[in-house]
């Protein structure tokens, strides 16, 4: 149609009359105002379709003809159950979801998204897992919530199809799930890279065992506030994990206890956040390069009276990452090794440590740990304080000094960072014994609190200068901020 | 080393080889010994390839520059329909995916949040349902139609 209207705009153009040109001019506009987008080939509209959300990607089935069933062929759908009404509007969407998995045609499916509540449908969704599955997905996101009165109510807990845990096109895989997590007796994810597990229920030991054992080409575990209650022991094993995080909830006094045995071969990065409720053990860890550890809870600790218990995993967790390069720490590490003074000699040597950080609160120079931990960190090179710094009250403050003062801080340490600095006596009195013990340090960077820093630019640079008369080692930079 | 391709309208372009094997349809070509004469390009006219070509350019000169590659990809989908549509079909053609990622995306922003109505008539659709009809898939899928 196009071609023959272009060949008679061209033919007018033979023409000179003003009127024949006036024709042709129309003609041209006649084509942008063609629908040139329902000419594009299927592949390309399905393509633009699969970039739009699931509901608009439908809507379109009512644009023309042409548009009708395209929508049938996207890779990725995304089903969200949200809003206020969504009670309401529950049958409406299991209808549309109902609807889209049967027409859609056979074509393979790139992305699966599910979030929604299971309350009386739990065969159902199994059953749009399984549509998913079969598919061949690549990418699942699975989150099943379920109303705070439903779960007092017993329902049949949802179950998740076995072919999913078998399927081989399964590269990511995130599952949000509040309820018990029953794994079937054959597992094999044999394309899974990614598996995020969040507020799942773990039923016993030998699941947990069938499920990380059928994951040979994992690279990226994350274990999110799920429930160890019933699980006394599990092994973490997969030959080619390179990241591996584990968050544990801190608010409940529930006791876990479950002990965790992780054979880190490939392990590059770990990731902690909890309140030590389980036990860590790391084997063969030495290709690790970064670990962050957030120990928090220190209410419940004390409530539960679990310090001792505390310091003692926290030993062990150390032991366990001793052989990491850069490691990030609550200042509550320091305090949670302190507990059982009976351990403090029996640190861990980091002998590939090279850039420790201090993050999430202030750091305590006067934790008695401090200076154990230190000691051990012979090849430091780079020390931060993310969140400031401070001497506690209770400490005479022209006493204070890290006594004695570890080897690092002749051989290695060239870098100090300390933002949200206050500039109370306190922390002047540590900065200034640090770079006089410094011996090599290179470059401090200090930058103030907005809210605690009081005295502006002016007093910025008395505090600079001082500084620089206390460094020991004179090439060392100052940058105040 | 360089190529020379031959738009729909006969116009020749020379490029260097690392530019133009953006396109995996050219670079089979090249990988199989047939980019030796003039490699002819009927599906694409020459305003077209131009575009494309710079494209293609830019890819390799800011490959490392991820913010400045950002900054022009963002100017350069900034074209009127026809244009567009153009695009996606030379890079379609010449299977350049992330021209054709970036001018999918351009189509689907202008697509995004608007009803049926608005998007007919921003694409100059001609609605061929009956009122029925539409008002029967209106129903069927009903939760997508709310809000």
């Amino acid at each position: 149609m196009e071609i023959v209207r272009r060949r008679r705009a061209i033919g007018e153009t033979m023409n000179v009359s003003p009127l024949a040109r006036k024709a042709k001019n129309q003609k041209l506009n006649d084509e942008q105002n063609t629908d040139r987008i329902s000419n594009l080939p299927d592949a390309i509209l399905q393509r633009i379709l699969t970039l739009l959300e699931t509901k608009d990607a439908v809507k379109t089935s009512t644009l023309s003809k042409r548009w009708q069933y395209l929508w049938m062929s996207i890779t990725d759908l995304v089903f969200v159950e949200d809003g206020p009404d969504k009670r309401k509007k529950r049958v409406q969407f299991m209808n549309f979801v109902e609807r889209v998995l049967v027409l859609r045609d056979s074509s393979d499916l790139t992305l699966f998204v599910l979030s929604c509540d299971v309350l009386n449908d739990a065969s159902r969704i199994n059953a749009w897992i399984s549509a998913a599955v079969m598919h061949k997905v690549q990418v699942l996101s699975i989150g099943l919530g379920s109303d705070e009165d439903s779960r007092c109510n017993s329902e049949e807990p949802i179950v998740l199809p076995h072919c999913l845990f078998t399927s081989e096109s399964l590269t990511y895989f995130y599952l949000e799930l509040f309820v018990l997590l029953k794994v079937p007796s054959s597992i094999r994810f044999s394309s899974l890279k990614t598996l995020k597990i969040r507020f799942a229920i773990f039923p016993d030991d030998r699941s947990m065992q069938r499920l990380f054992s059928g994951v040979p080409v994992l690279e990226d575990l994350t274990l999110d506030a799920c429930c160890w209650w019933n699980v006394r022991s599990v092994c973490i094993s997969a030959p080619m994990l390179k990241t591996l995080a584990i968050y544990e909830t801190v608010d409940s006094l529930d006791q876990d206890d479950c002990q965790f045995l992780i054979f880190g071969i490939s392990l590059k990065y770990f990731y902690y956040g909890g309140a030590l409720r389980n036990e860590y053990f790391f084997y063969k860890t030495s290709s690790l390069m970064k670990a962050v550890i957030y120990l928090g809870g220190k209410d419940s600790i004390e409530k539960g009276n679990r310090q001792r218990e505390v310091s003692y995993r926290v030993h062990k967790l150390l032991r366990g990452l001793s052989l990491v390069k850069e490691l990030a720490i609550t200042p509550y590490i320091i305090e949670g090794l302190s507990y059982a003074e009976e351990l403090l000699t029996h640190l861990p040597v980091f002998c590939n440590l090279t850039c420790l950080k201090f993050i999430g609160e202030p750091m305590n120079f006067a934790s008695g740990a401090l200076g154990n931990i230190i000691q051990k960190l012979p090849c430091v090179n780079s020390l931060k304080f993310n969140v400031g710094i401070f001497l506690s009250p209770f400490c005479e403050e022209g006493e204070w000094k890290l006594d004695p003062v570890s080897p690092c801080f002749s051989t290695h340490l060239k870098s100090i960072t300390i933002r949200e600095f206050g500039g109370t006596k306190g922390e002047l009195h540590v900065v200034n014994f640090l770079l006089e013990s410094a011996l090599i340090l290179e470059r401090l960077v200090i930058s103030c609190s907005l809210d605690k820093f009081s005295g502006g630019v002016g007093r910025q640079k008395e505090v600079h200068d001082q500084l620089m008369l206390s460094r020991r080692s004179r090439t060392c930079a100052i940058e105040f901020s | 080393m360089a190529l020379e391709l031959k738009s729909s309208d006969n116009k020749i372009f020379e490029v260097e080889e690392l530019v133009a094997v953006q396109s995996e349809t050219i670079k089979s070509l090249v990988e199989d010994g047939c980019a030796d004469n003039v490699i002819p390009l009927p599906n694409v006219d020459s305003k077209t390839l131009e575009l494309v070509l710079d494209w293609c350019k830019n890819h390799v000169d800011m490959k490392l520059d991820e913010e400045k590659l950002k900054e022009y990809e963002d100017k350069f989908i900034e074209v009127d329909q026809a244009v567009l549509y153009d695009l996606l079909l030379a890079a379609n053609y010449l299977n350049i995916k992330d021209l054709l990622n970036r001018a999918c995306q351009k189509v689907a922003d202008m697509l995004k949040g608007k009803t049926p109505e608005q998007i007919r008539e921003t694409l100059n659709i001609v609605n061929d349902f009956s009122p029925e009809e539409e008002e029967e898939i209106r129903k069927e899928n009903l939760w997508a139609f709310e809000e």
